[in-house]
């Protein structure tokens, strides 16, 4: 009995967890905000780490808010993929200014 | 407003004639001083005729060639020596462009617009900036003191000196940073920096020290001083930014080059004129202003007004122009 319907209700308990990961596109779902939190979270340290190296990029906190606001606003998804690319720029500002420690001497005119 | 604005910028080659006819390098470097080289006493000419001293001299007059190299890029190591070689890049790759012409900007090497801004300076829009900084600057204080307490000479003709290096505080001090401690000294508050009244002021202290020779110093037995221009050329060489550009990026390694409607400026000359009136901003705006424009430009968050990393970078690019007459304020696009 239990063999027979084993696959029917395997299908069964792969759909509902299908269906909870695609929470994230819900307003505001439950289950999309540990993801978007987790994103934020990121960004927010990358960009506290180009702060501290004073080269932050022009859009990053722009983006963040942006990306707040998505969120509060139900668009979880698009609220992730913002605070992704905030992320993703703060960690190329803190890669720029790194590199840039040294490098800059490489570029000063001389004779 | 007592001085009428006759004092025009420095334009050395204006006449249309000269426009026509193009520029030429004149044989004068203002404020360039030939390196003077003494007479080495280590000369074959000098020592006795006798094989021995020959063989020596053969030994040692190299030496004292290198000796004398040493003392010699020595004496031009640091600032002085980064002055020169900018001066030398700009004289080649602008052979025809007199040195005082650079502080007149783009408008050195684009003949159809620099006739735009000789149009422009006929009515120059930095015009009531100056009688308002006049005004503004002659208006006493609470307690009855006024800027010409705070400055040399009453703060006439002295912006040729700024920025220096303050040893007391320990800091570069530019012109606007003065104003506003000078404020704070006399228990007013200060002004917001980048643009609005304290660029009027500034507009008038320049205005007053137009024809003067930039003249700052970084004193080579203050090692802060030094600390301080060097932080200004890492700033002026560093890129940053979406784009990934440095000051140099543009005004030095691109200048003369066009970006989209304009020529990109040379960094020689950049700080001879400030603040200035640009059309874009509607106002008149200091140096530091557009070191803000300049990073929002290249997608880089611009730092705090008068913040340290500014302050050296304008240390460092006024030197670069030290022996430039000053032509502020003046009118940009």
């Amino acid at each position: 009995m239990i063999n027979k319907y084993a696959p029917l209700i395997s299908c069964a308990l792969l759909l509902v967890g299908c269906g909870e990961q695609s929470g994230t596109s819900n307003p505001a779902g439950d289950a999309g905000a540990p993801s978007f939190a987790s994103a934020y979270a990121a960004a927010e340290e990358s960009l506290a780490q180009a702060q501290t190296r004073r080269n932050v990029w022009s859009k990053t906190e722009e983006m963040l808010e942006n990306a707040k606001a998505a969120y509060d606003e139900g668009r979880v998804d698009e609220a992730i993929e913002l605070a992704t690319e905030a992320r993703l720029q703060a960690e190329l500002a803190v890669t720029q200014a790194d590199h840039e420690k040294e490098a800059w001497r490489s570029r000063v005119l001389t004779e | 407003m007592t001085n009428s604005l006759s004092k025009k910028p420095s334009m050395a080659y204006s006449t249309s004639s000269s426009k026509k006819s193009g520029f030429r390098m004149t044989p004068i470097f203002n404020g360039l001083q030939p390196l003077k080289m003494a007479v080495h006493p280590c000369t074959a000419d000098s020592l006795p005729k006798n094989r021995i001293f020959q063989q020596a001299a053969r030994t040692i007059f190299p030496l004292c060639i290198a000796i004398g190299l040493l003392l010699g890029v020595d004496a031009l190591a640091g600032p002085e020596e980064d002055r020169l070689v900018m001066r030398n890049y700009y004289s080649e790759r602008f052979p025809d462009v007199p040195m005082q012409e650079f502080a007149n900007g783009l408008y050195a090497f684009d003949e159809i617009a620099r006739d735009q801004w000789l149009e422009m300076e006929d009515f120059p829009s930095y015009e009531i900036a100056v009688e308002d900084g006049q005004a503004l600057f002659e208006l006493p204080f609470a307690n009855g003191k006024s800027y010409a307490n705070c400055f040399d000479n009453g703060g006439i003709g002295v912006r040729q000196n700024y920025p220096y290096f303050d040893s007391n505080s320990g800091e570069v001090m530019t012109l606007e940073l003065a104003i506003n401690r000078c404020r704070e000294n006399h228990n007013e508050e200060p002004l917001p920096y980048r643009t609005g009244d304290i660029a009027a002021i500034a507009a008038y202290m320049s205005y007053t020290s137009r024809g003067n020779v930039i003249n700052v110093q970084v004193p080579p037995d203050n090692p802060a001083a030094l600390a301080a221009y060097e932080s200004g050329k890492e700033q002026y060489y560093t890129r940053r930014g979406q784009l990934n550009f440095s000051c140099a990026s543009c005004h030095l390694q691109s200048a003369g080059l066009s970006l989209r409607a304009d020529r990109l400026s040379t960094t020689l000359g950049q700080a001879t004129h400030w603040p200035v009136y640009r059309a874009k901003w509607g106002e008149i705006g200091t140096i530091q202003h557009r070191f803000a424009e300049c990073n929002s430009q290249v997608f880089a968050k611009p730092l705090e007004a008068q913040s340290v990393e500014y302050r050296n970078l304008e240390y460092f690019l006024t030197y670069m122009s030290n022996g430039l007459e000053l032509n502020g304020p003046a009118t940009r696009r």
